[in-house]
């Protein structure tokens, strides 16, 4: 096997791999990887029911979740909630995916070594107001579908794979070019709301929402050059160099886009104690712009390598859920939610190149996947009804299973395919706990509060109703 | 290994299903006022509750986590005062208020306006007067200038609420005659004593002009209206009511005719045919099937007016055909229904009995139900609700 030397030649081809390693989502840049819808329901309530909400739907939060259950109100309400979110995000730092290390630097460590980033949002993330009559209902509501952002450096991580780089087809040693990463996402959903009684027992509703969608991201590469000294900093055997003179190439992602979409939901009461809920709620769609620009490190700063439209494409939603209401104080809710994920990866598009500029990074990145999820969610009320003031304890689970952007399949032993599976890695299945607790000021004013935890959020909730 | 400790929790949970009770009539009592201020509505539904649970205290639970203190009497005369039955709510509040219930100041000033209605009446000061609360049809269309003093409002709200009740009896009435008079079994009976026909028309343009009247005085707040509406309604009824007794007479002298022709030896079902609502109901012996004596004379009871003979009649009666009996056990929960409203809804003996008798025909026959024509709505409302 012939170990590639640090050579201008070997690290400009590395160059070109590590444009080509970012690969994710909408666009294949990794930072993308890391967003994270906010499919939770809205409400402290719900949050601490583990989220199990469709088939309960009876406070006014179900204007977004389950529209058809706003029939059960008969005074109008306002309710709000802010929220705050920390995330702990994840990504590939540097250590080595494929081949051995170099014996002759530290920094060549045997596995990849994965980083973490943690950032937190906070946000008006619901604001309803219910207008309820005799057989029917409607709702104004805004609601926070995402309020994201993360930030996170890279050291890159080195791996063997086969090219041609001029003098035949052979194994290289490769690093991906450190990268400084951020990403803010907002998409804030206005939305309205019709319930209708149909029956005694059977409720149906509709919704449409008007989407605001806001993105900004940028992601700087640092150069590897100090072919002198390659374990210096800025060296390819060294530590990065991230001064902003040192940046390569950085890829933009910015956009501004509206969309339309709606929901669906019926609400089946079986009999005093039981109901069934189904919901759809399509996912809405923006365009965004991307580009690939040269940096001042690169000999033609400025220049624009690559320019493209990218979609976003948020995952439609199916939940079904049953309540039971075991007595005036106890309740349970269990809901399924089917959230077509794999959407995320419909006509990827390569911020890095023009199109079939370099087919084997397309090739790679149409590999790119990501799995629907089958979400469970149950939770648990006892209300303290008899107190002066009733007070409600909520505790709830739900299943998560892993949505992550991965690379699917063997990656074999070509460049492009094994930096994507380098930085496209499975995740973990996640199972979030949930806790909350509401205090009933008479009829006209409910304070709920709640906490959800999972190894990569956490979500903290503080919603009021207000009744008259 | 998630997915299991979800599915265990959801069993755990299932297991702790309980029994239903008051609160469910309470919660639609509550929805009807809100929703709709459906006050008859909800008037029977918090009878229903205080059937089952007449002790206020606690809380129900109306939807999410909104919560209402269970005070059914409170509400059950504000229903009254709404339908403008002062008694019936002053006596309601008095339960609550000797129950302990804390908090009636949202009723108070109602109270008070019943209570000046008692009263002896001072003369009339319409500048000075506060707005009597109000039944949605009367006094909410009135102008400032027409309002009465609260003793005026007061005789007008009562004498409406007669009026209406002599016109339901009325119209119960009209439509049990004429379903006998569409009785092609009857159809000779009828020929016979065309006075019968002519009584029927007569009471039915009565009805008539009795609710025209009843409309006027509404709009017009007019007390001479009212009362004309029940001395017509008053007058109809007691047509109608006349009517089957004459009828079955002219049949019976039919009968002892020896005239082949005649429809049959014994009688056939003078009482209102059962309406079958049920999704597969039981075709009906609409004629020639034999009707016990006993069931037809507490029908003709109960269609006089005379409930409490209605329920002696069927007192030791134990009918072998199963659909007759279900048709006993039906009649004599409305004679029970009806005493027990005319009473004050106070009897809670005679309300579990006319449950049970509910309960009882349902049994023997579901497809037996009351006819919307021949009995009170509040009546089918109770059968329907009663399980």
């Amino acid at each position: 096997m012939r170990r590639c030397s640090l050579t201008l030649v070997v690290c400009a081809a590395a160059a070109v791999v590590m444009m080509g390693t970012g690969a994710h989502a909408q666009t294949n840049a990794e930072v993308n990887a890391a967003i994270q819808f906010n499919f939770s329901t809205p409400g402290a309530r719900s949050l601490g029911l583990g989220g199990a909400f469709v088939g309960l739907a009876d406070d006014a939060t179900a204007a977004f979740t389950n529209p058809a259950g706003l029939t059960a109100l008969s005074k109008m309400e306002v309710s709000f909630e802010a929220r705050q979110w920390e995330y702990t995000n994840t990504y590939t730092w540097g250590g080595r995916s494929f081949g051995e290390p170099n014996p002759d630097y530290e920094i060549d460590t045997a596995g990849i070594t994965t980083g973490e980033a943690s950032d937190s949002t906070t946000g008006l993330s619901f604001l309803s107001f219910v207008y309820p009559r005799e057989k029917w209902a409607i709702a104004v509501y805004r609601h926070e579908l995402a309020n994201f952002e993360t930030r996170f450096r890279t050291q890159g991580a080195y791996f063997d794979a086969f090219d041609d780089l001029g003098d035949g087809y052979q194994e290289y040693t490769f690093r991906f070019y450190p990268v400084d990463a951020f990403l803010e996402l907002d998409i804030v959903n206005y939305g309205t709301s019709a319930a209708f009684r149909l029956g005694d027992n059977f409720n149906l509703g509709v919704g449409v929402s008007y989407y605001d969608f806001q993105l900004d991201s940028t992601t700087n590469r640092y150069g590897m050059w100090n072919a002198d000294f390659p374990e210096d900093p800025g060296g390819f055997w060294g530590v990065p160099d991230y001064s902003a003179s040192n940046v390569l190439n950085y890829q933009e992602q910015t956009g501004d886009d509206t969309d339309v979409a709606f929901n669906l939901g019926f609400l089946w009461k079986l009999g005093e104690k039981f109901s069934l809920g189904g919901v759809y709620r399509q996912g809405p769609s923006f365009s965004y712009n991307t580009r690939n620009v040269a940096g001042p490190a690169a000999a033609n700063p400025g220049e624009e390598f690559a320019a493209a439209e990218a979609e976003f494409n948020v995952p439609d939603v199916y939940g079904l859920g049953f309540a039971i209401r075991a007595t005036d104080a106890f309740t349970v809710a269990f809901d399924y939610s089917h959230v077509k994920y794999s959407s995320l990866t419909d006509n990827i598009v390569n911020i890095f190149s023009e199109p079939a500029e370099y087919p084997d990074q397309d090739e790679a990145a149409d590999r790119l996947t990501v799995d629907d999820a089958d979400e469970l969610h149950l939770g648990l009320e006892y209300v303290f009804v008899n107190a002066k003031y009733p007070v409600a304890l909520r505790f709830g689970s739900w299943y998560d299973p892993d949505h992550r952007v991965r690379f699917d399949g063997d990656p074999g032993e070509g460049r492009e395919a094994r930096a994507l599976a380098t930085s496209f890695r499975e995740g973990d299945d996640e199972l979030h706990y949930s806790a909350g607790i509401g205090f009933i000021f008479g009829e006209t004013f409910q304070l709920d509060a709640a906490a959800d935890f999972s190894d990569n959020i956490n979500t903290l909730s503080l919603s009021g109703v207000v009744r008259f | 290994m998630p997915r299991r400790s979800l599915a265990l929790l959801l069993l755990l949970a299932v297991a702790a299903v309980a029994s239903a009770d008051y609160r469910e009539s309470y919660r639609n009592a509550i929805d009807a006022i809100e929703k709709k201020k459906d006050w008859a509505t909800a008037s029977s539904y918090l009878q229903a509750a205080i059937a089952e649970n007449p002790a206020e205290g606690g809380r129900v639970k109306l939807y999410g986590t909104r919560y209402k203190e269970y005070t059914p009497h409170v509400y059950l005369g504000l229903a009254y005062f709404n339908l403008g039955d002062c008694a019936g709510a002053l006596r309601e509040w008095q339960t609550a208020a000797s129950q302990g219930v804390a908090n009636m100041s949202e009723v108070e000033g109602f109270r008070v306006q019943c209570q000046a209605s008692a009263r002896p009446t001072p003369a009339p000061r319409a500048t000075a007067t506060p707005k009597p609360a109000v039944t949605p049809t009367a006094v909410a269309q009135a102008s400032p200038t027409q309002t009465p003093a609260v003793s005026d409002a007061a005789a007008l709200l009562e004498a409406i609420r007669r009026a209406e009740n002599e016109l339901g009896k009325a119209e119960t009435a009209e439509g049990m005659v004429t379903r006998l008079r569409a009785d092609r079994t009857l159809a000779d009976a009828w020929a016979r004593e065309a006075q019968l026909v002519r009584d029927l028309d007569d009471a039915s343009r009565s009805l008539e002009r009795a609710r025209a009247k009843l409309r006027s005085g509404k709009t017009g707040q007019s007390l001479v209206d009212v009362d004309e509406a029940i001395r017509l309604a008053t007058e109809a009824r007691a047509k109608l009511e006349a009517i089957p007794q004459r009828l079955e007479t002219a049949r019976t002298g039919l009968e002892q005719r020896p005239t082949p022709t005649l429809p049959g030896a014994t009688p056939t079902w003078p009482l209102p045919s059962p309406t079958p609502r049920g999704p597969t109901p039981t075709p009906l012996p609409a004629s020639g099937v034999k009707v016990p004596a006993a069931l037809l004379s507490a029908a003709q009871a109960f269609l006089g007016g005379d409930y409490q003979g209605t329920i002696d009649l069927l007192a030791d009666e134990n009918f072998a055909e199963r659909r007759v009996s279900a048709v006993a056990h039906l009649l004599r929960a409305a004679a029970r229904y009806v005493l027990y409203r005319s009473t004050g809804s106070a009897d809670e003996a005679l309300h579990r009995d006319a449950e049970a008798d509910v309960r009882s025909s349902k049994r023997l026959d579901s497809t037996v139900v009351p006819d919307p024509e021949a009995f009170s709505p509040s009546f089918i409302e109770f059968f329907d609700r009663t399980r």
